[in-house]
Formats: C-alpha cells, sequence, structure tokens
C-alpha cells in the first residue's frame, strides 16, 4: 500500500508544478447606505395617523346587533312592568330568543 | 493573528495580503477539483471572497486551511447543482505533469478528489481531512480506499501518457 502511496502522491505532485495565476483583489461588497427617502417619512406618517385613528375612534356597534339590544331593552322594561304570570312568561320566551339572535349576530 | 484582526477590521492592504497567502494554495485545490484553470480561478475566487465575508466568524477552532477547504468543497458542491457554464478550452501548453496529475484526478467524484488531494498534495492526516469535510476518520479511510483502488487501476495501466477526455 505504501508504494502505491508513493506513486500517486509523485503523481499528483504535478499539481505543486501548475502555474498559478496572479492573486486577485477582492472587495468583498460593501452594503449600500441606507437612506430615508421622504416617501419612507410619508409611509411612517400615515402609519401613525392610521393608528391613532383606530386608538381614539370609538367604534360603531353593528347595525343588526344594535337594533336587537335596543328591542331588548325596551322588552325587559315592558317585563318588569307586568303583573300576569303568563303573559310574563310569554314575553320571556320572546326576551330569549332576542337575546340567542343577539348572540348569533356578533358572532 | 495580528493579521486575521486587521483582515476583519477591514483593512484592505491586510485583506490583500491573506488572499495572497493562501491565492496558491486554494488556487491549486480548486484545480484539482475542476480540472479546468478558468474554473479554478473562478471557484477560488469565490472561496477566498466566502473565507473574507465569513472572517469574523472564524473562532479558530481548525486551522485556517482546514476552514478555506471546507468552504472550497461547499462552493464546487453547490457550482456544480448550477447549469454548467460554456465549456471554456484547457491552455495549450500544459506541462505534462500536470496534466497526468489532473488527468488521475478527473474521474473521482468530488469527495474522494479533495480527499485526495488533501492527502497526497497538501499532506494532510486523516483526523485533519475528516475536520475539514465534516466527515469521520473512518470515512476519509474508506474514500482513500476507494482512491486508491481508482488510481492502481490508471497508474498500473501505465499508459503512455494518462488523458483525460474532459481535457481534450
Amino acid at each position: 500500500m505504501n508504494d502505491l502511496d508513493e506513486r500517486i502522491r509523485g503523481a499528483l505532485s504535478g499539481l505543486r508544478r501548475a502555474p498559478v495565476p496572479d492573486p486577485p483583489r477582492l472587495r468583498p461588497a460593501t452594503p449600500e447606505r441606507r437612506s430615508f427617502p421622504p416617501a419612507l417619512f410619508a409611509a411612517a406618517a400615515m402609519l401613525i395617523v392610521l393608528a391613532a385613528s383606530l386608538t381614539f375612534m370609538p367604534l360603531r356597534e353593528r347595525g343588526p346587533a344594535a337594533v336587537v339590544s335596543h328591542r331588548i331593552e325596551a322588552l325587559e322594561t315592558r317585563i318588569a312592568r307586568i303583573e300576569d304570570e303568563e303573559l310574563r312568561a310569554l314575553m320571556g320566551r320572546e326576551l330569549a330568543l332576542l337575546r340567542r339572535e343577539l348572540e348569533l349576530s356578533l358572532r | 493573528m495580528d493579521d486575521l484582526d486587521a483582515v476583519r477590521r477591514g483593512d484592505p492592504e491586510a485583506r490583500d495580503r491573506w488572499v495572497a497567502a493562501w491565492w496558491p494554495r486554494v488556487y491549486r485545490m480548486a484545480l484539482a477539483m475542476t480540472g479546468r484553470e478558468a474554473d479554478a480561478e473562478d471557484l477560488a475566487q469565490e472561496t477566498l471572497m466566502a473565507g473574507l465575508q465569513a472572517l469574523s466568524r472564524f473562532r479558530g477552532e481548525s486551522s485556517e486551511s482546514t476552514w478555506l477547504y471546507a468552504i472550497l468543497l461547499r462552493k464546487h458542491l453547490s457550482q456544480r447543482r448550477r447549469p454548467p457554464p460554456p465549456l471554456r478550452p484547457a491552455p495549450i501548453g500544459r506541462e505534462p505533469e500536470v496534466e497526468e496529475a489532473l488527468a488521475l484526478l478527473a474521474d473521482l467524484p468530488p469527495a474522494q478528489k479533495i480527499t485526495a488531494t488533501l492527502f497526497y498534495v497538501e499532506g494532510l492526516s486523516i483526523q485533519e481531512i475528516a475536520r475539514a469535510l465534516g466527515v469521520m476518520g473512518p470515512t476519509v479511510k474508506w474514500r482513500l480506499f476507494r482512491v486508491r483502488q481508482t488510481l492502481k487501476r490508471k497508474l498500473g495501466s501505465d499508459a503512455p501518457r494518462i488523458m483525460c477526455k474532459e481535457l481534450l
């Protein structure tokens, strides 16, 4: 094996005689200087305005939910005034239906 | 090491010295891998450029040479995955010894090629080669065994001159 190794080493040693070209002048790419163009400032300002408006503007209730909510309040007031048990039970069922409708409209 | 720090700091003169110091070894290794001078020059440049960019992360856990050879092998393998470049002719008047060495290596797979070159030309030990290539020692021994098998046939044939079909 040593003899073979020596033969291979001798045969491959020719690589050391390969002419080598001049070394290149390598310059790693420098990152471009980052600038802040006016468009970037404008975009940032718009984002700030948007964030502020979302923070300070009151959220609008959803239309159907608001209506149902109003009907529930009115019905609760009416039920409170009724003394007849049967009628109260009937209106109570209507109230339960309205509450269910409100839940579904809020999903 | 001071010079290495200067290269890391971006000193252009230190960088030129570092490139010039490693250029011959990296170029020859690239020539062994590619078999063509023009391709070797490209590969050596890519290797050293990648080395310069990664120098800040080099912790000195291995020698610079094994670290650079690992980069060279990765670059070579990624180049092979790209579409092949237009064929460039080998220079006329290449020395016969160079021709013979390249012809011997030409048919070896890349992993065996770099292992053979590191072992027989650069004189690295099996452990050093294993570290450079990120493999276990037995893998290096196995590759060298396969290299010996292949080259034994080529050397044994003792043809008038081993000519590589890639170089013709």
